[in-house]
């Protein structure tokens, strides 16, 4: 059997996600837009930023901005502690950071294995989740992270 | 179906890919592994308990030019909207750094035409904008003083409210000033320090980061311009 056809009896080529975990639930990144993953390090609040930018961190000479992603999902903030990661990140817009609760693991799924996200929440939260995963008796929740801002939002980040 | 990175997949031919998916392997695994190495590492003790027995005052000046580069985003890449570099950055400047409601900024030297400290006690006039903190009177002067923290960052109002502004920092002709918790300490800057903004953006008073110091520099003159319109 050739690659080719391996993948077509499989469900098509397999994708690797980067999952991490917010408040219980787990989520996946594609493995490709993920740059780095950082311990919590000094991250400096800027003004005038919207409620889902935490701040600024300096890596390595370059300004990257933080996003809080609990805020952007609409769940409760809370402290960070050893487990919080941020994960740098490479989307179609720019380079910035995510703020999570901790790092989980890396997941290989194919196409086949990725359903639609059941309509349960708004418009608005729902448009970043590109899709679900069965994994036992949970679900990966599938971040598309270009559509994690909206183009304003993304412009007005850009500016730190 | 998802398989776990190290699971063992289901029997398949021997075929080429064999060290590349190996390769991914151990990178993906560096990257979900402790990263102790990175360059966010802790400073060094003696660095450490150098700098808690420095006696940094406020009219010190620190000469902190650095060799870094801005960071290279994707829409940078593109023609978008090129950094707007003043054109007094292009000799190394002074900038003082201060605090306002939590946050470090800082001003470029040349835009202050001094510092005052602050009372608190200023005269109210009916019909100030809500960033007006009131009317001082300075060397027979009236000083309108600015309520910083209401200005440029309303979203955090209410953050600090324990600290009141203790400075004053006159811009412009003198006839205004920034009202300030702290004056930290002055640094020497050229513009490679600094991640200029992009375009006109919109907040006037944002110049770019000082990214050593990840603090906002402000353009005093777009301050001027929004205090004007």
């Amino acid at each position: 059997m050739t690659i080719e056809e391996d993948e077509e009896a499989g469900g098509g080529p397999l994708i690797q996600f980067v999952t991490f975990i917010l408040m219980d639930e787990v989520y996946g990144i594609n493995v490709m837009q993920v740059q780095e993953v950082l311990r919590i390090t000094e991250i400096a609040p800027v003004p005038g930023a919207p409620p889902y930018v935490l701040g600024i961190i300096n890596l390595r000479g370059n300004v990257v901005t933080v996003i809080d992603t609990r805020t952007r999902f609409g769940l409760p903030t809370t402290e960070v502690d050893d487990a919080s990661r941020i994960i740098v990140i490479e989307s179609e817009k720019q380079v910035v950071g995510i703020l999570v609760d901790a790092v989980a693991e890396v997941v290989e799924l194919r196409e086949t294995d990725i359903d639609v996200a059941p309509n349960v929440g708004t418009e608005e939260s729902s448009r970043y989740i590109q899709g679900v995963a069965t994994q036992e008796d949970s679900l990966l929740i599938l971040v598309d992270l270009n559509k994690l801002l909206t183009d304003e939002e993304w412009k007005e980040i850009s500016m730190y | 179906m998802i398989r776990r990175s190290g699971e063992t997949r289901p029997a398949q031919p021997a075929s080429k890919i064999a060290e590349p998916d190996t390769a991914l392997k151990s990178y993906l695994d560096t990257l979900l592994s402790e990263i102790d190495g990175l360059s966010v590492a802790a400073p060094p003790t003696e660095v450490k308990e150098a700098l808690a027995n420095a006696d940094i005052k406020c009219d010190e000046v620190v000469d902190a030019r650095v060799e870094v580069t801005t960071q290279a985003t994707i829409s940078e890449a593109e023609s978008g909207p090129q950094p707007v570099v003043p054109q007094w950055a292009d000799e190394a400047f002074q900038v003082l750094l201060f605090e306002v409601n939590g946050i470090k900024l800082g001003i470029p030297l040349a835009s202050l035409k001094g510092i005052l400290n602050f009372s608190g006690a200023a005269s109210q006039l009916p019909g100030q904008p809500s960033w007006s903190l009131g009317v001082i009177v300075n060397r027979e002067e009236k000083v309108v003083v600015i309520d910083s923290a209401r200005l440029l960052m309303p979203e955090r109002l209410g953050i600090d409210e324990a600290v009141s502004p203790q400075q004053l920092l006159l811009i412009g002709d003198g006839d205004r000033a920034l009202a300030v918790d702290r004056i930290c300490n002055t640094l020497v800057v050229d513009k490679e320090a600094i991640r200029w903004r992009y375009g006109a953006g919109i907040r006037p008073w944002y110049a770019g980061i000082i990214i050593e110091e990840l603090s906002v520099l402000l353009d005093v003159d777009g301050i001027m311009k929004m205090l004007a319109g």
